[in-house]
């Protein structure tokens, strides 16, 4: 995957978490038996593992207004802990369930780890993703059948007092002095289309303020989810990499010229 | 019921506290949560196929396999969710209840049939979904056709059911 050369760059983001997933068809075969020998096709970087209660299936529907529906639970089939795989810094996690497989790299203050650029996380996804494959297919439990892609960027931002004010930071806030809100919660939906316009994905952004360090700041997280074009690999990476180049520009529309200078924008 | 995330991020697993996440046995029957706020205005609108729609698809979900005499399965939590999703996205408030009928493969049929409209919504997987609708405008034979993730082809079939005797 090439990064594109107009995307706006910015050599210090407040980027603390990437997350890409692709969540699959259920695998016919999957026993909780089969988790010991996918963890030793990464144990050699992955050496921790936990479980997790497992992530519900989601997908991202179109047609209407976007009214919460109510969410479906657990069946008494017998359900399969979702495995966490973290490297021995913490800093990269591998998610595994029986209809899901995500990459995490997140920066931890203490080890302030520079972020190694999509171009690299997604090349280890593939390879990743793409082992789970062939040893499934090998072994009888199933075909992957990726349904949908999703990649999410986790901002934190905790500025001088010049950008304590959302408005300062934002471009999707105009407050005044009479008119300023102690505290604030936004949740933005849009459509992504395809080249006859119909809708295949969403992109969410959502600020929230959370404390950072020792001060009140913002979070900005933003996900995009939606269909690959085929139920292949090699399309839900394609999916990932324009999601990313959305994701980019989004925050580059949103955020202020004043923002971009702390974070020494680059182009 | 509580939403889990994938991110580490999250205060709830930056804490280093997300062992106590495993899978318990109660987890293990079929719920359905409303994650809505409760009803406390009367601008609020009522939905009055959704509490029977829900609770109908908790029974699917646990369908004992072989339920249907030979290797059916329950209905799979996938299809369930997708479901919700599609009838949330194209019913209005007072569009009939319709009857959900379960597939062995663990898909679901979701059926209206009224005097001059019969719609049927098959749901094989997220993935895979067809429609047939058999009315004035289609005539005896109806039309079947494909949809995915864009549900908007739907919505005037279901819309019309409001008005069908």
């Amino acid at each position: 995957v090439a990064r594109p050369a107009t995307l706006p760059d910015f050599a210090s983001p407040p980027l603390v978490e990437v997350a890409i997933s692709v969540q699959f068809d259920p695998l016919a075969n999957y026993r909780q038996v089969w988790a010991g020998k996918i963890w030793d096709l990464f144990r050699d970087r992955f050496e921790i593992v936990h479980e997790q209660l497992p992530l519900q299936p989601a997908f991202e529907t179109f047609g209407g207004p976007a009214r919460p529906s109510i969410k479906v639970g657990f069946s008494q089939a017998p359900i399969h802990a979702r495995l966490w795989f973290l490297n021995s810094e913490k800093t990269e996690l591998l998610q595994f369930q029986n209809d899901r497989f995500v990459r995490n790299w997140r920066k931890m203050p203490p080890l302030n780890n520079e972020y190694p650029r999509f171009e690299t996380i997604i090349d280890k996804f593939e390879k990743d993703i793409t082992s789970l494959e062939r040893f499934c297919e090998e072994q009888g439990i199933g075909k992957l059948a990726p349904n949908q892609s999703e990649l999410t960027y986790v901002n934190l931002i905790a500025d001088v007092d010049e950008l304590e004010k959302p408005d300062q930071l934002f471009k999707i806030f105009h407050f005044n002095e009479k008119f300023r809100p102690a505290d604030l919660f936004c949740n933005l939906w849009y459509e992504i289309r395809d080249e006859n316009n119909a809708p295949y994905a969403r992109l969410t952004v959502l600020v929230t303020r959370e404390h950072v360090q020792d001060k009140i700041g913002f979070r900005l997280e933003i996900t995009a989810r939606g269909a690959p074009a085929e139920q292949t690999i090699k399309a839900s990476i394609e999916r990932l990499a324009l999601f990313r180049e959305k994701i980019v520009r989004t925050f580059d529309a949103i955020t202020t010229e004043t923002a971009h200078r702390r974070w020494k924008k680059i182009q | 019921m509580m939403e889990l995330s994938s991110l580490l991020s999250d205060r709830l697993f930056s804490s280093g506290t997300s062992t106590h996440w495993a899978p318990g046995a109660e987890a293990r029957q079929a719920k359905l949560a409303d994650t809505r706020p409760p009803r406390r205005l009367l601008s609020d609108v009522c939905y009055c196929w959704e509490q029977p729609v829900a609770e109908r698809i908790a029974h699917l979900m646990n369908l004992q396999v072989g339920w249907d005499g030979y290797k059916g399965g329950p209905l799979t939590r996938a299809n369930a969710q997708i479901a919700m999703q599609l009838l949330a996205t194209v019913c209005a408030p007072d569009t009939p209840c319709p009857a959900l009928v379960p597939l062995s493969s663990g898909g679901l049929q979701v059926e209206w049939h009224r005097a001059t409209v019969d719609l049927e919504i098959t749901i094989f997987s997220p993935r895979r979904i067809t429609v047939y609708v058999s009315d004035q405008g289609t005539g005896e034979d109806g039309e079947e056709w494909s949809i995915s993730s864009d549900f908007s082809s739907i919505v005037p079939h279901v819309h019309a059911l409001s008005g069908a005797s």
